[in-house]
């Protein structure tokens, strides 16, 4: 009796064990089978994603300036569509970009060209102007050197104590003094024009009392001509203007006003320097009786060697180019009013010099 | 008499104003370049000095300044057109 349950309890026990293992061998299988589902379903995403990520990629690419990077499509479903369209626009780009990039490089060089051009017309230009400074200083030099040879030697002949000169002699060669001088002014006032033209005129300029000069003037003028009456006249304060000019220059062109005024006006008929300021300029204006200017004439009185229908024999021609030219070299104008028989009144008119600059 | 020392780099000027001097009564000692003007000026005893300011070399102002700074102390005049 006790063999036989001993074999049921044996028996039992090979059941609960055998039991186990199939409750061990379904667990593990079932684990298996899920793990193969789960790898399935990996690799069916990844299959799935795979033209997303190409997309995603082939756009970071675009954006980072890769044009030339395509999508290689494999399907055609409707990711492989966007793919294909997506190679299009990148192969669009790409075209556009090129033809941005030679217009670029062609636009450089038309302006590599073009500067190459201007430089050279700039050189060109640089010689022309150093060609024509030298002309000008070799013309002055060659004028003047002449010039004042033959008046030295005539002054030296006339105070030589070494010989004694017959009357003629020392008026010939007063004439040489006189007309050697006469024609230095005349050389003068031509490179002091031709000057102008070529924007050379180099000014001493300083800061002058307007009065002050026009006194110093008009006592030169009156000098000249002992007979003249010349008027200042202008308020105080318009007396006082500041202006920044080169001395010898504005007393230069003044003096040509002066003395046009003096040599068209009858004897002791007088001749007006009126003063007037006028926000931040100042008008000198030189007023005579005199015989005027015909009205054809006026439009050319600036204009060199032009004289008047009714001018006077004596005068060069240049003085009011001259006269001008200086105005202009100080950044003012010059402009003239007459009427024939009536008078003339020529006007320059200078800025201020500026209240806060001192010199 | 007066010693001048006298720069001038144009022949046909300097013969008149040498020979204008000289009639004056000066002693006339002329030179046609900067350099000599100096190396003259430096070494030589003058009492007056005419420098002709626009010269192909150099300037009389600076022939002047370079006078001045060596030590010559004589009075310097300045010539010019």
């Amino acid at each position: 009796m006790a063999d036989e349950a001993g074999k049921v309890l044996k028996a039992r026990s090979e059941i609960a064990a055998l039991s186990q293992r199939s409750v061990r061998l379904g667990t593990a299988a079932g684990l298996l089978t899920l793990l193969a589902a789960v790898a399935g379903v990996f690799l069916l995403l990844n299959a799935f994603m795979r033209p997303f990520n190409a997309l995603l990629e082939g756009a970071s690419r675009l954006a980072k300036g890769d044009l030339t990077f395509r999508i290689v499509v494999n399907q055609d479903d409707e990711m492989g569509k966007l793919s294909r369209e997506f190679n299009v626009m990148a192969a669009q780009l790409e075209r556009s970009d090129r033809a941005l990039r030679d217009e670029e490089e062609e636009l450089q060089q038309r302006v590599a060209a073009r500067t190459e051009e201007l430089e050279q017309v700039n050189a060109r230009l640089a010689d022309q102007d150093a060609t024509r400074r030298r002309f000008l200083a070799d013309v002055s030099h060659e004028l003047r050197t002449p010039l004042t040879v033959m008046r030295g030697e005539a002054e030296v002949a006339l105070r030589s104590r070494d010989h004694v000169l017959s009357t003629d002699a020392q008026e010939a060669l007063g004439s040489v003094v006189e007309q050697s001088e006469h024609m230095s002014r005349l050389v003068d006032d031509l490179l002091f024009v031709a000057r102008r033209e070529a924007g050379e005129v180099r000014l001493a300029l300083c800061r002058v009392e307007l009065g002050t000069q026009l006194r110093r003037t008009v006592a030169d003028a009156g000098q000249l001509a002992p007979e003249a009456v010349i008027v200042l006249r202008g308020e105080k304060a318009d007396l006082a203007s500041e202006v920044e000019v080169d001395p010898g220059r504005l007393h230069q062109l003044l003096m040509v006003l002066l003395d046009n005024a003096l040599r068209y006006s009858p004897e002791r008929s007088e001749v007006y320097v009126e003063v007037h300021r006028d926000d931040n300029e100042v008008n000198v204006a030189v007023r005579d009786k005199g015989i005027g200017i015909p009205a054809d004439d006026l439009p050319h009185v600036f204009d060199r060697f032009v004289r008047g229908s009714n001018a006077l024999p004596g005068g060069t021609g240049l003085g009011f180019p001259v006269a001008k030219a200086i105005a202009e070299a100080h950044g003012g104008t010059l402009s003239i009013q007459s009427e024939e028989n009536q008078g003339t009144s020529i006007t320059l008119r200078l800025s201020l010099a500026s209240e806060t600059e001192e010199i | 008499m007066t010693r001048l020392l006298f720069l001038e780099d144009e022949p046909r000027i300097a013969s008149f104003v040498q020979r204008g001097l000289t009639a004056e009564g000066y002693t006339v000692t002329w030179v046609a370049t900067g350099a000599d003007a100096l190396e003259t000026g430096l070494e030589g005893a003058f009492d007056v000095i005419l420098l002709d300011v626009m010269l192909p070399d150099t300037s009389g102002m600076e022939v002047c300044e370079l006078m001045r700074a060596s030590g010559v102390s004589v009075p310097i005049m300045m010539l010019t057109a």
